[in-house]
Formats: structure tokens, C-alpha cells, sequence
């Protein structure tokens, strides 16, 4: 009763003293709740030299996948080595694509272009070049490697630079290529995935926040019913292009009379035009990517899905998946450590020694050796 | 001997034809529990509904208490207010209002934070603050065990200038201030509660399932790992200009352990370090008759992906990358601008959740010693809290909330982190993982109840049970609070097994396989058998009835 008293005469006291608030400066006041400990984040944000990125994403991922063998799938191949030549161009890093090819063409008998692989018949671009970092090949592109990379259900011996190590603040392109038919798109000739595999695989990343955006791309046959199954509900924030609607046909280019075979898919042809002529960081959206798409050139209807898209086209940037657009921030400044000459040398937190991990391990292997040339 | 053509013995064709069926049909019941066990799928049960539970709205809502010894100096006792007894009490009650929490007094009633989403967790702070005017200041080093703190208050004539608070870096604040006054619990109050509003509020968004794209401090921070491996690189543009190399051993001795060691009982970290030549920058500076520039726009395409050996091979661990650049002498100096085209003075910045990177001129001798490592590594160890989510201790607000009093921290300058900041990141840590422990466990749930075909090992089950048992005991010992650090090992513990559990290898349902499939299989094997069976089996009964119907009449007859 006595507490409560005095709760009520301090507050009566406090009411008092607000009355003649400005003239007394060492008066303060009992804030009612906790927001008025949050100034607004206009503060805040003119403090970081500000240019995370607006899509809100920090990293970005690459899965390239051509899914068919053999010689006479040549295009699929140069359309997927394309794509990477793309986004590597545009600032994605090696250890953030992964590269599936599921044959070797560079190193095919009838490759009469020993160790090249081109996507036009001028062949003044050699895509196989001086560094392409293929991270599953052959025999290893199959249906159930594809899924488990997605969903990072890998053996705990793989290493990382063949996982999809994403975060929920990854951007993530998904490129496929292939012989495919309605909802499924065939791999190695022998097996295939399903349009419900595929958007088991996303909604599993986005049930574990493994992403923050995809684009999926794919050209192949009937490409539209392979995004089908995606939904609000399961698999948000996915924009999806495919080369040609349910119960079209997707078509090569053009045929190289040396190599004897198709060099390049119609849809990814006309998307590299695009791509091509981007830069770094170019501010070109998304709708003007599509914009450019001509069914008389692709010879099929383009299939475009935004409706899961969590931004609208024209906000979205085609580098916010092609391009690495890292966010970064510059330092404001050093955390002030004391002169090593003026006090003791290290020592152990003064309360308590680590409890879980009393040895740091500090190793040097190689320190000082690694020499690149 | 001719031969006999002997009329076929009815009665017995058709005793053999029923056993021929009977075997026929008795073989396919025999193999019925056969195939059965056999296409069996082992699913180990799993306790979905105590997941569901975990994941029901306010079951994790939990009150995360912090206890804060008052001390009053005794010496001055008669300044103070009449009430002083309660002075204490007072205190908690308002920064407990101010948290929208009830006292600590009733404890089982679950916290109702305004405008919460229902599925979410409140996350609330809850102060205990005890009085120890009594005690005469008798010290029981209560402060050294985190999450409890200690509020000195000095009294002061109320005209010997402005109120002074101190903040130190081992859990104890000095306020200095005038006793006498009505309003000591309002300015204790307001310093208790500002010290914690930040992180409070880091509770609310964690929570709250509202779009925090531009959350920098999330973006920023690198998720949370058993072990992180910190790479030190020193990147030499050109060795034949200066032949760099480092006292970096020493470096992280002085400068970097002292942190690692301190915040190891969150994670493991392994350090290593590397010096690189002939690193060549992916962009071309901006020339400047004096300097060569980098802009903003640019850093993002700092990093040389395709040459620099960066990315760590070895799959245990989450990389944390510093980088010192050394650029070559053609392009010295060479200088980051701010976006206002202003030097950047630390010339350093941080890639969020990768790592940061430093540029500096090439030094005049050829190995940089310690001392030519302390400003280096002093941006490195701020680079280094940004990515792990250390925040500076600050009074939110204060230059509004308590005007005319001026404020000092105390940073910790040997190791680098202050107990504050330590014990915050304890409990976010803490919070977090058990978020996501449930979160994890919850997607598990879902998934293992959408695949049917799905086979769930025992050990699945195994790490399930775990978790949530270390769920459930990190959940009582953050009510408790009594020790912080046991309620970030159950965090741990049941985060490490949920995940291990949902990314298991075992755990890829393969592939859609709908109902249609399995007749598709069966079909070709069963049809072309059980047509003949199944036709004679008619024919049978037809048989059985005709005769049936013979025997009646005859009967009749």
C-alpha cells in the first residue's frame, strides 16, 4: 500500500513539475513506452554511408544447369556456358555459380574445334576460354543431385564450392536447359524432373529462408508448364521466364555447317542480345528485358510469371540476378585497442575462461606461402 | 496295348481347376503381408504435435530478466528522498511499465506486448532491480556474472553542474546526480531503460514477421554458425615494388584473440592468415593528377573473384574474409571516396556477411610490424563486431530523454568487447536460435508430413527429441535468467539439431511419385494375371450356382 502511495505522490509530483517543463533543465521525463527510445531510423540510415542495395538482397547465386547429352545437344551446352559467361561478366563470383554441364563438348571426338565451345557460327568467342569452373559434370547431373543442391540435403564430405551455401538475403538465378516436355524436363536422357519436384525444391529453400529472390529461367520445350506449380503460398518472390508457352515447341538458331550441329536456342540468343550489352551494375529492369522479347524471333510465345514477384518488374533490375551486386559499406572507423608496447601482453577475459571452446585454434597452415602468380 | 482315348474325367478336371485357382489365389494371399512389409517406408514417429505446440501462438513468448543491483552511496543517505526505501521498487515498476511488461511479482501470467502478431514470439526484457542501500555498499560481485548489472548512484548538490552518467565496460553504471530531487527513479529509470531499449527492439523485429529488407544491422550480420574461420589476407599488388609482409601473428595475439577468446562461447573460430602477390584489382581506379580514387559504386567489384584465393575449401565453418590491400606503386595513393567525393578517413569498408577490407599505400619498410598493424587491426576487430552482430551499449535516445547530462561509455581497450555488449549478444544469440530452433523444427514437421514417401530414419527422430528437449530447457532458463549463459548452450544445442536434422542427407523425398505411378507400375504385372483368375473365379461361382439351382429342383422334384 505504502509503494502504491508513493507511486501516486511522485506521480502527482511529476505532473506538477511538468507544468513548468522548459524552465527546468534537469527535469525528466518518464517516457509512456519504449518507442520513445527509438528516434527515427532517418538518423540511423544517414549514418552508414548508404548504399546497401534497395532490393534488399546482399548476395547473389547462380545455378546453371544444361540437363542433355551428347553431341547433337551442342546448343545446350553453349547456352548454358553463355549464361555463365553472363553473369560472371556482371559480377557474379565463380564461388557463387554453380555450373552444371552434363556432357563435355569442349572435349567431344567430333568437336572438329578441339577444347572450344562456341554459340555462333562467326565463333569469334570461345565460351570453354581460359576459366570456366564447372562444378558438376557428366554423370553427376542427375535429378536427385540437382534437387539436393537446392535444398542442401548434401553429404557432409562435399565441398562448398559445390553447395548452394544461400542465405535469406540471397538472390538466386535458376537457368535450365534441356529436352523437356509438359511439366518435366529430362535429364541425361535418362530420368526427369517434374514441375512438382521443382516447386517442392523452392518452397523447401523458402520454407528455410534460403533465398530472398529467384529468377528462374528455362528454355525447352513446353517451358511455361515447368513454373506452373509455383504459388503465393509456397514459393513467393520467384520471377519466372520460360522460352515457350504449353504445347510449343522451343527452337534452335542456327546451325555451324563445320561443327555440323545447332549452336545456340532461340530464346537464350535473343536474351543474350540483351544481356550482353549490359554492364556492371546497369539500372535496366526486368520489364525492359522482356520488352525485348519478340515471339517472331523465338519463334515461340515466351512464358513470363511475375505474379509471385515481390516487387514490380520495372523495380527489379535484371543485375539484381545477373549481376553480383554486392552491397557494401564503408568503415566509419577503428574500434581503439590500447598500444600493445604500453600494456601487458594478451590476456584471457578477466572473469571467466571460454567455457565451451577453451582453445581458439590459431593456425597457420601455410602462412606466408601462398603465392599467386 | 492301342492307345485309350478316355473321356476326360469331369468331376476331376474341375477339382484340379479350383485347386490350381485356390493355389493361385492363396499364393496372392500369402504374399499380400509379403509385399506389404516389404514397400513398407520406415518413418520413425516423430512428436508433430509438440512441435505444432512450440510453434502455437505465445507458447515462446518468454521475459528475458535482467537484474541490476541499486546502490545509493550511503555516505550521503540524508540527501535522499524520504521514500528511499523503496526507491528500488519504484524503479522497477516504471521500467517495467516502460516495457510494456508486468512486474516480476506474477510471473505465470504470459507477457502481452501491444500489437503483436499473434504467431510470433514477444520477446520481452524484464527488470529485477533490488535495493542495496542496506548492504553499505558491501560488494558481493554480483555485477561479474552476465546478466546482472549495477547501478552506483552518487549523490551530488543539486548546484555542483550537470548530472553525470557513466557507463563502464564491466556491468555497472555510475550515475551522479542530485538525490534530493523527485525525479532520481524517473532518471535512474530512464538510464536502465535506455540502455536496453535498443535491444529490445531488436526482439520486436526479430519477431514481428514484417518486412525488414533494410534492416542493416541483419544484413550486415553473418547467420550464426557452430564455427567461423577468419582469414587474414594480405594482398600485395606488386612485390617488386615493396616485398610486404606482416607480423601478423603478433597481430592477432594482441589485437584479435582477446576478442575471439572472449565471445568463443558462442561459436568456435579458426584464424588463419595469408599473404598474396601480385594482386591485381578487377576495376581501373579514377586517375587524379595526385591520387588515384575509388568511388562507392565501385567497391562492390573490389574483390577479385576469378584470382584471389579467397574461398576456403575446407566445408566446416562459415568464412569471414579480411583483406589488407596493398595496391602497386603506379597506383598510389590510392584513396576511397565517400559519396560526397570526400576521402574516406579510415579507408577501409565491409562487404555484409562476407567480410571487410582495408587499402593502405605500401609501407616504407617491407614488413609491417605491430605497430604498423595496431590502426589496421583495430578496423578489422570493428569490421569483425559489425558482421558478428556485436552493437555498442548506448542510452537510446538520450540526448532527448535526459537533456543536460552528459554521458560517458567506457570501451573495453584490451579486449574489445565490453560486458554489455557480451552479454547482449549472448541473449540475441540466445533468442534467435531458439526462434529458429522452432522455426527448423516446424518446417521439418511440415515436410515430413507432405512427403509420405518419405523415409525418416531413427536418428532423425533422435535429433528431433533433442532439440526440442534443449528447447524446452532453454526456454526455462531464459524465463529464469539465473544463468544466461546455460540458456545460450540449450539455444545452441537445439539449433545445431534441428538443422542437422532438416538438412540430413537422408531427408530428400525423391521426387513426386503420385498414386498414378504406382498403378502405372503395377498395372502391366497384375492385368495380364488376374484377367485368367479372376475369370475363372466367375466362372466358378457361375458353376457352383447352376448346380446349386439343380440340386433345389431335384430336391423339389
Amino acid at each position: 500500500m505504502l509503494k502504491h502511495a508513493v507511486i501516486l505522490l511522485l506521480g502527482l509530483c511529476l505532473s506538477l513539475a511538468h507544468a513548468d517543463a522548459p524552465a527546468n533543465t534537469s527535469l525528466v521525463q518518464l517516457p509512456a513506452s519504449l518507442d520513445e527510445f527509438w528516434p527515427l531510423p532517418a538518423a540511423d540510415e544517414a549514418a552508414i554511408d548508404g548504399f546497401f542495395s534497395k532490393s534488399g538482397h546482399t548476395n547473389n547465386w547462380a545455378v546453371l544447369v544444361c540437363t542433355s547429352r551428347f553431341w547433337f545437344n551442342y546448343r545446350h551446352i553453349a547456352n548454358t556456358l553463355s549464361i555463365y559467361r553472363t553473369v560472371k561478366r556482371l559480377g557474379i563470383p565463380d564461388s557463387n555459380i554453380i555450373l552444371m554441364l552434363s556432357d563435355d563438348m569442349a572435349c567431344n571426338p567430333r568437336n572438329r574445334f578441339v577444347a572450344t565451345v562456341y554459340n555462333h557460327m562467326n565463333r569469334f568467342l570461345d565460351l570453354y576460354g581460359s576459366n570456366v569452373e564447372v562444378d558438376y559434370r557428366g554423370y553427376d547431373v542427375t535429378v536427385e543431385n540437382f534437387i539436393r543442391l537446392l535444398t542442401d540435403r548434401v553429404d557432409p564430405n562435399v565441398p562448398r564450392s559445390k553447395r548452394l551455401l544461400t542465405d535469406d538475403r540471397s538472390n538466386i538465378l535458376v537457368y535450365m536447359t534441356g529436352h523437356g516436355g509438359e511439366e518435366f524436363l529430362k535429364f541425361q536422357d535418362s530420368e526427369e524432373i517434374g514441375s512438382y519436384d521443382l516447386c517442392d525444391a523452392f518452397a523447401q529453400m523458402w520454407e528455410k529462408k534460403r533465398y530472398h529472390e529467384i529468377f528462374f529461367m528455362i528454355d525447352t520445350c513446353q517451358a511455361a508448364s515447368m513454373y506452373k506449380q509455383f504459388s503465393k503460398e509456397k514459393t513467393p518472390n520467384i520471377i519466372a521466364a520460360a522460352s515457350s508457352m504449353t504445347g510449343q515447341n522451343s527452337y534452335s538458331h542456327h546451325t555451324d555447317s563445320e561443327l555440323g550441329v545447332a549452336v545456340i536456342d532461340r530464346f537464350t540468343f535473343y536474351n543474350l542480345e540483351t544481356l550482353e550489352r549490359l554492364k556492371r551494375g546497369d539500372q535496366a529492369s526486368m520489364k525492359q528485358l522482356f520488352s525485348t522479347y519478340d515471339s517472331y524471333l523465338i519463334a515461340s510465345n515466351p512464358g513470363i510469371r511475375d505474379d509471385l514477384a515481390a516487387r514490380t518488374l520495372e523495380n527489379t533490375l535484371v543485375t539484381d540476378f545477373f549481376g553480383g551486386v554486392q552491397n557494401v559499406e564503408l568503415t566509419p572507423s577503428g574500434y581503439t585497442l590500447d598500444n600493445p608496447t604500453i600494456r601487458s601482453p594478451p590476456t584471457t577475459y578477466p572473469t571467466k575462461q571460454p567455457i565451451h571452446n577453451p582453445v581458439t585454434r590459431h593456425t597457420f597452415a601455410s602462412a606466408e606461402q601462398t603465392h599467386t602468380v | 496295348m492301342g492307345i485309350q482315348l478316355e473321356r476326360p474325367d469331369l468331376e476331376n478336371t474341375a477339382f484340379t481347376r479350383r485347386l490350381i485357382l485356390l493355389s493361385v489365389l492363396g499364393v496372392f494371399l500369402l504374399g499380400l503381408p509379403i509385399w506389404w512389409k516389404t514397400t513398407e517406408i520406415h518413418r520413425a514417429p516423430l512428436p508433430f504435435d509438440e512441435i505444432r505446440r512450440w510453434a502455437g501462438p505465445g507458447v515462446l513468448d518468454a521475459k528475458v530478466f535482467v537484474n541490476i543491483d541499486l546502490r545509493v552511496d550511503s555516505s550521503d543517505s540524508e540527501a535522499l528522498p524520504p521514500n528511499s526505501p523503496s526507491l528500488a521498487a519504484t524503479i522497477e515498476e516504471r521500467v517495467n511499465s516502460i516495457y510494456g511488461s508486468v512486474s516480476g511479482s506474477d510471473l505465470g501470467r504470459p507477457t502481452q506486448a501491444a500489437n503483436q502478431p499473434s504467431e510470433a514470439a514477444s520477446i520481452a526484457l524484464a527488470f529485477r532491480i533490488q535495493d542495496h542501500i542496506a548492504d553499505g555498499g558491501s560488494g558481493t560481485k554480483k555485477d561479474e556474472e552476465p546478466g546482472n548489472y549495477e547501478v552506483h548512484v552518487t549523490c551530488k548538490a543539486p548546484e555542483s553542474g550537470e548530472d553525470v552518467v557513466s557507463v563502464s565496460a564491466s556491468r555497472i553504471v555510475d550515475i551522479t546526480t542530485t538525490c534530493a530531487s523527485d525525479q532520481l527513479p524517473n532518471r535512474i529509470a530512464v538510464v536502465i531503460a535506455g540502455l536496453f531499449a535498443d535491444e529490445q527492439k531488436k526482439y520486436l523485429a526479430s519477431s514481428s514477421k514484417e518486412d525488414n529488407a533494410h534492416d542493416h544491422d541483419n544484413m550486415r550480420m553473418v547467420k550464426y554458425a557452430p564455427e567461423y574461420q577468419v582469414t587474414f589476407s594480405l594482398l600485395n599488388g606488386d612485390p617488386t615494388d615493396a616485398n610486404v609482409s606482416w607480423d601478423i601473428q603478433n597481430g592477432i595475439d594482441y589485437f584479435i584473440l582477446p576478442f575471439l577468446n572472449t565471445i568463443s562461447k558462442l561459436s568456435n573460430f579458426s584464424v588463419s592468415s595469408q599473404i598474396q602477390h601480385y594482386a591485381a584489382l578487377p576495376i581501373e581506379p579514377e586517375v587524379y593528377p595526385s591520387s588515384f580514387c575509388l568511388r562507392p559504386h565501385m567497391l562492390p567489384h573490389f574483390i577479385n573473384s576469378a584470382e584471389w584465393n579467397l574461398a576456403s575449401t575446407v566445408a566446416k565453418g562459415t568464412p569471414l574474409n579480411f583483406v589488407l590491400y596493398i595496391p602497386p606503386k603506379s597506383q598510389t595513393p590510392l584513396v576511397l571516396l565517400r559519396s560526397d567525393g570526400q576521402p574516406h578517413p579510415t579507408n577501409a569498408f565491409l562487404i555484409p556477411r562476407w567480410g571487410g577490407i582495408v587499402v593502405r599505400d605500401p609501407p616504407t619498410s617491407d614488413r609491417l610490424s605491430l605497430d604498423d598493424l595496431h590502426p589496421i587491426m583495430e578496423i578489422f576487430l570493428a569490421q569483425l563486431r559489425g558482421l558478428l552482430g556485436v552493437k555498442e551499449t548506448r542510452i537510446s535516445n538520450a540526448g532527448v530523454l535526459l537533456e543536460g547530462t552528459s554521458i560517458t561509455y567506457e570501451s573495453e581497450r584490451n579486449i574489445g568487447v565490453t560486458a554489455w555488449e557480451h552479454d547482449r549478444l549472448i541473449r540475441e544469440r540466445t533468442v534467435q536460435n531458439l526462434v529458429d530452433a522452432v522455426t527448423t523444427l516446424n518446417s521439418l514437421g511440415k515436410l515430413i508430413e507432405a512427403g509420405e514417401n518419405m523415409i525418416v530414419l531413427d536418428e532423425i527422430r533422435t535429433k528431433v527429441l533433442t532439440s526440442l528437449t534443449s528447447i524446452h530447457h532453454c526456454h526455462k532458463a531464459l524465463q529464469n535468467s539465473s544463468n544466461p549463459t546455460l540458456a545460450y548452450s540449450h539455444s545452441r544445442t537445439a539449433i545445431l539439431n534441428a538443422e542437422s536434422a532438416f538438412f540430413d542427407p537422408t531427408m530428400v523425398s525423391m521426387l513426386y511419385f503420385p498414386d498414378e505411378h504406382k498403378y502405372a507400375i503395377y498395372m502391366p504385372l497384375f492385368v495380364p494375371v488376374c484377367v485368367p483368375v479372376l475369370a475363372t473365379v466367375l466362372k466358378e461361382i457361375k458353376g457352383w450356382r447352376s448346380k446349386r439351382k439343380e440340386k433345389g429342383k431335384k430336391k423339389a422334384e
